[in-house]
């Protein structure tokens, strides 16, 4: 099937990314590995009717002999009848078999197959092979990173920003969504966290007119981020939280005056938890204790916080 | 909507000759795909099927047909029974469980009439004095495919021969011509879940406008039918206040107060997992920005004084043209019941009774 020949650098075409889904990678290993043992596996090369070769397999290692400064280097050619479509499968199936692609390479690679394939065949056939399950609204998704900003496409690919919110991204305009990357990039935001801030700044800036921005510019967030005495963790703690109780009005209402209605009891060593979101009417009391005097000073503590308007006010409202 | 008609119908071999599958295919344009299946279970599982209420599949029902309401944990239930004629829905509600709740993609009929009604026989048979309250639109529109199938005018007459079992048909369309011809009046609840003209425009699509559905219901009224109301989900959005006081005072100019058995009130709640379907198939909603949290069912609600404010301002309106009118919350806590409505029932037990009185 392949014919090897050594071929000049000037004479494979750069320019031509018909093949090309690799994206966000450091060529220092590789080219490492080339200078001690050379260049084991030949890349993948096409002759164009133009008479230049395009790359079908191989980016990262072209690129790497070319930086080196080697003139030549071994290449394994493909008939240049074979069609398009199938050199383009031939490059998936060998990038498939020895890596995971990135999110962005994943989209590049879906992108590419939409000009040979109908989503629905995409779908049916090589979801599941690039291991991003098989629903349309994933598929979707995919084809979506691509019109995403180069940083943020840069965090999707180093894996500081999710796949996850791709869609929120959409919510937001192409400044706001640079904002955000950076954001979640700075505070190296969890999936789960980075999903629920995203989700949070959407909802304040589509119903209260509020974007990301302007909550940045904030006093709170600037307090946050002076805060020298606070870690990466705190901060982002305390980020998603300025952002929740903007997001969340009414419960963050009640919440503080719950906070405050307890603080007037006075509670020492016992804590009295809410039923979640004040939803239920079941409170209930925790405290831990050493000793039996330290347990017999709880239950005391309880007594008399029975007796207080305050708990009243608390549990009955 | 008027007159859903289905792009293609599947009929399982087991109910071709079921006079629900003949009504359906006396009543379809001839040039509609029919296709005959023996076993639609891969149908019925949805394995790979995406969403379609153009499809028809009609099919035996192998389960019950009437069960009890399942309730919601920690919430008053008020003893409702479902028959389940059908499954799924064509009107287009951005909030709807089903899309989330149920798995078959289709539009589904139970067309095995003749189970249905001698279930339902043994049902009323069974329960002796006890009134029940039974409805046909938990899992699809009560009325928004009997222009296709007639089953209203099959399961009829059986409650008007049994003096403690009524029938409740909840509908959002204005689809009444089948009950103009029935003869059996008696012990049918004819509802309607009602919105303001804002939302039915935003989130309920190919229903009926508000108007036609309060037409519709007049229409009912004068045909000797007792009404039912529903504004459920009641939905929080700026301007809720006028605009659900603009509804009552239509419904009560239109509709005789004494022909209503009951109003309903439950704010819009759903399962965590319907957030995404909506997103993905309503993009510009607006009904997840408000405040949700998650209750004591594992479904999301509006956090519970955006609840009790709803109710209170819904039942002090509807107060101002009626004050005996039976109002009960779906699925609330007696908390919420007492904060809102200033009583609440001791138990789903005295619910239920308080609603079977009404019929």
């Amino acid at each position: 099937m392949f014919t090897y020949q050594t071929v000049s650098k000037q004479e494979v075409d750069l320019r031509d990314e018909t093949f090309r889904i690799s994206y966000g990678f450091s060529l220092d290993a590789l080219k490492r590995s080339i200078e001690k043992v050379g260049l084991v596996h030949p890349p993948l090369l096409q002759k164009t009717a133009q008479g230049r070769y395009r790359i079908v397999c191989g980016w990262k290692r072209v690129l790497a002999i070319g930086e080196l400064g080697h003139p030549q280097f071994t290449a394994a050619l493909l008939p240049e009848e074979m069609r398009e479509q199938d050199a383009f499968i031939l490059n998936l199936h060998e990038n498939l078999s020895h890596r995971l692609l990135n999110p962005v390479e994943t989209a590049l690679a879906i992108n590419k197959l939409t000009r040979y394939l109908s989503l629905q065949e995409i779908q049916e056939k090589f979801l599941s092979l690039l291991g991003v399950g098989k629903s349309l609204s994933l598929l979707k998704m995919y084809t979506v990173i691509l019109d995403l900003e180069e940083e943020i496409k840069i965090g999707l690919a180093s894996g500081v920003v999710t796949k996850e919110i791709v869609s929120l991204f959409l919510r937001f305009s192409p400044q706001e969504r640079v904002l955000l990357s950076q954001l979640i990039t700075r505070l190296k935001l969890s999936k789960n966290k980075q999903a629920e801030l995203s989700e949070n700044f959407a909802v304040i800036k589509e119903r209260d007119g509020v974007g990301i921005e302007t909550l940045l510019k904030s006093e709170e967030v600037n307090e946050i981020f002076s805060d020298q005495r606070i870690g990466l963790v705190a901060q982002g703690d305390r980020i998603r939280e300025y952002v929740r109780r903007l997001r969340y009005p009414r419960l963050a209402q009640a919440e503080e005056s719950f906070r405050k209605k307890k603080e007037r009891l006075t509670l020492k060593g016992v804590d009295l938890i809410p039923p979640p979101y004040f939803e239920g009417e079941e409170f209930k009391v925790s405290f831990s204790f050493t000793t039996v005097d330290e347990f017999k000073k709880r239950l005391a503590l309880l007594q008399t916080i029975a007796e207080k308007e305050e708990l009243k006010e608390i549990v009955e409202g | 909507m008027t007159g859903y008609r289905p792009g293609k119908v599947i009929i399982e071999d087991a109910v071709r000759e079921s006079p629900i599958t003949r009504n359906l295919l006396a009543r379809i344009p001839k040039s509609t795909p029919v296709e005959y299946i023996h076993d639609p279970s891969h149908l019925l599982r949805g394995e790979g099927y995406p969403p379609d209420r153009e499809t028809i599949l009609v099919v035996k029902n192998r389960g019950r047909f009437v069960k009890p309401c399942p309730g919601s944990k920690g919430y008053l239930c008020c003893g409702y029974y479902i028959l389940h004629l059908a499954l799924n829905c064509p009107l287009s509600c951005s909030y709807c469980i089903l899309q989330s709740y149920l798995n078959t993609p289709f539009l589904t009929i139970y067309a095995n009439s003749d189970d249905l009604v001698s279930e339902l026989k043994g049902f009323m048979d069974k329960r002796g004095k006890q009134i029940y309250r039974i409805g046909t639109g938990e899992f699809t529109d009560s009325l928004v495919l009997d222009h296709l199938i007639d089953y209203v005018a099959i399961v009829a007459p059986l409650f008007s021969a049994s003096s403690t079992t009524f029938l409740e048909l909840k509908t959002k369309t204005a689809a009444i011509d089948s009950l103009a011809k029935l003869k059996h009046r008696e012990r049918i609840v004819v509802s309607w879940s009602l919105n303001t003209p804002q939302i039915i425009e935003r989130e309920e699509f190919r229903t009926a406008s508000l108007e036609e559905r309060l037409e519709a219901a007049r229409f009912c009224e004068k045909m000797g039918y007792r009404v039912g109301f529903h504004f459920d989900p009641l939905i929080f959005y700026p301007g809720w206040e006028n605009g659900y006081s603009e509804v009552i005072e239509k419904l009560f100019e239109r509709i005789d107060k004494r022909n209503i058995a009951w109003i309903s009130l439950g704010a819009l709640r759903f399962m965590p997992s319907l957030k995404k379907v909506i997103q993905s198939r309503f993009p510009k909603t607006r009904l997840l920005h408000e405040e949700f949290i998650s209750g004591l069912d594992g479904k999301m609600r509006y956090f519970k004084p955006i609840r009790i404010a709803m109710y209170a301002r819904m039942m002090e309106e509807i107060r101002k043209y009626d004050s005996e009118c039976f109002v009960y919350l779906c699925m609330e806590s007696r908390e919420v019941w007492q904060k809102s409505l200033g009583l609440a029932p001791s138990s789903d037990e005295e619910l239920t009774e308080w609603l079977d009185r009404r019929v």
